[in-house]
């Protein structure tokens, strides 16, 4: 099965949609669109996963890594670590 | 003293039974609204509520609420019955009072409610497996029990699940009783008694803190927005606006 290129969790966090988020920072100087903000939050949980996996001493390769980022069960446990860490 | 011997004792012996004919009197001027009628007619049948009580007490519920609740079967018989149509008083008031004292009992019997009409169905499923396995050397399955019963599979299935016997995890052992109860026997997870598991979460916690450093204040920010971290609603001064929900409320 062909894997998907953009995943990440559904919104039930009551925060905002890509296109409103693209407004946003366009309207704080980083000009960008819907797709690239989506990029973005694929990016930074590809980001966490590999600096996590690099911590715990577990040299994991790109399509694992990749296949972690995207998985539902770590994007809500890292939404979740945020959210404590990050008030 | 009990409560029996206090309570009921007192009105049992200040009121002797009633003839057919003093019953009839008491209940048509209790009809026209003669208090002192009702009350009388109540009173003279607390021995009916204490018999038909002791015969569904069990255990595992109160005496003395069950004797409240069937005195509340009495009442309602009290209130319906028609003198006119010449029965007993007491062969109409026993149905109430049964009525009152099983309803109490499939209420507070078990460790939670199940509904009346469950525990009827699930009676008459387990009468009908008794007679069918005596009948037939086995138990019946589901499907023929459904069959027997008109009902659907589903709904057997559900009844038999819900009426199940629950037993407390703190259930008191006899003092001589060694074993352990089943509460005993589960094992704690809680960090009090796992300081190792304790510790490894903290690390744990620790790595992700260490690990979310790595993200730049851009892609903090849009995360934040994302997922609604650290931003509310309702503080419309912090919380950012797009321009489309500035127009939109504006036009509120």
């Amino acid at each position: 099965m062909k894997s998907k290129k953009y995943v990440t969790v559904g919104n039930d966090h009551k925060g905002l949609n890509y296109r409103e988020i693209a407004e946003i920072m366009t309207n704080d100087g980083h000009k960008m669109n819907h797709s690239s903000v989506r990029n973005y939050i694929v990016r930074s949980f590809t980001k966490v996963a590999e600096t996590l996996s690099k911590n715990y001493g577990l040299n994991y390769d790109a399509e694992e890594i990749d296949r972690i980022a995207k998985s539902p069960e770590f994007q809500h446990a890292l939404i979740d670590v945020m959210k404590s860490e990050w008030k | 003293m009990s409560f029996q011997s206090t309570l009921f004792s007192k009105h049992i012996k200040k009121n002797p039974l009633l003839t057919h004919k003093q019953e009839i009197e008491l209940s048509r001027k209790a009809k026209q609204g003669d208090m002192v009628a009702r009350n009388k007619l109540i009173e003279s049948n607390y021995r009916l509520v204490l018999s038909i009580a002791k015969k569904y007490h069990r255990s595992n519920c109160d005496f003395e609420d069950l004797v409240q609740e069937s005195n509340i079967g009495l009442i309602t018989a009290v209130d319906k019955f028609d003198p006119e149509k010449g029965y007993k008083f007491s062969t109409y008031a026993c149905w109430w009072i049964k009525q009152a004292a099983l309803s109490y009992i499939n209420e507070h019997a078990g460790s939670f409610k199940v509904p009346t009409h469950s525990r009827m169905l699930n009676a008459k499923i387990k009468n009908l497996s008794t007679k069918y396995e005596h009948e037939n050397g086995r138990k019946p399955s589901i499907k023929e029990i459904a069959n027997e019963l008109g009902e659907n599979t589903k709904k057997i299935k559900y009844t038999i699940e819900a009426n199940k016997p629950s037993m407390s995890m703190d259930k008191d052992k006899s003092a001589d009783d060694k074993s352990l109860s089943l509460k005993e026997k589960i094992e704690d997870t809680s960090y009090v008694t796992n300081p190792e598991k304790s510790l490894e979460k903290q690390e744990m916690v620790s790595i992700i803190r260490q690990s979310l450093k790595c993200l730049t204040p851009k892609e903090e920010k849009i995360i934040r927005l994302r997922f609604g971290i650290g931003e509310s609603a309702d503080n419309i001064q912090e919380f950012p606006v797009t321009d489309e929900m500035k127009a939109y409320l504006n036009e509120v």
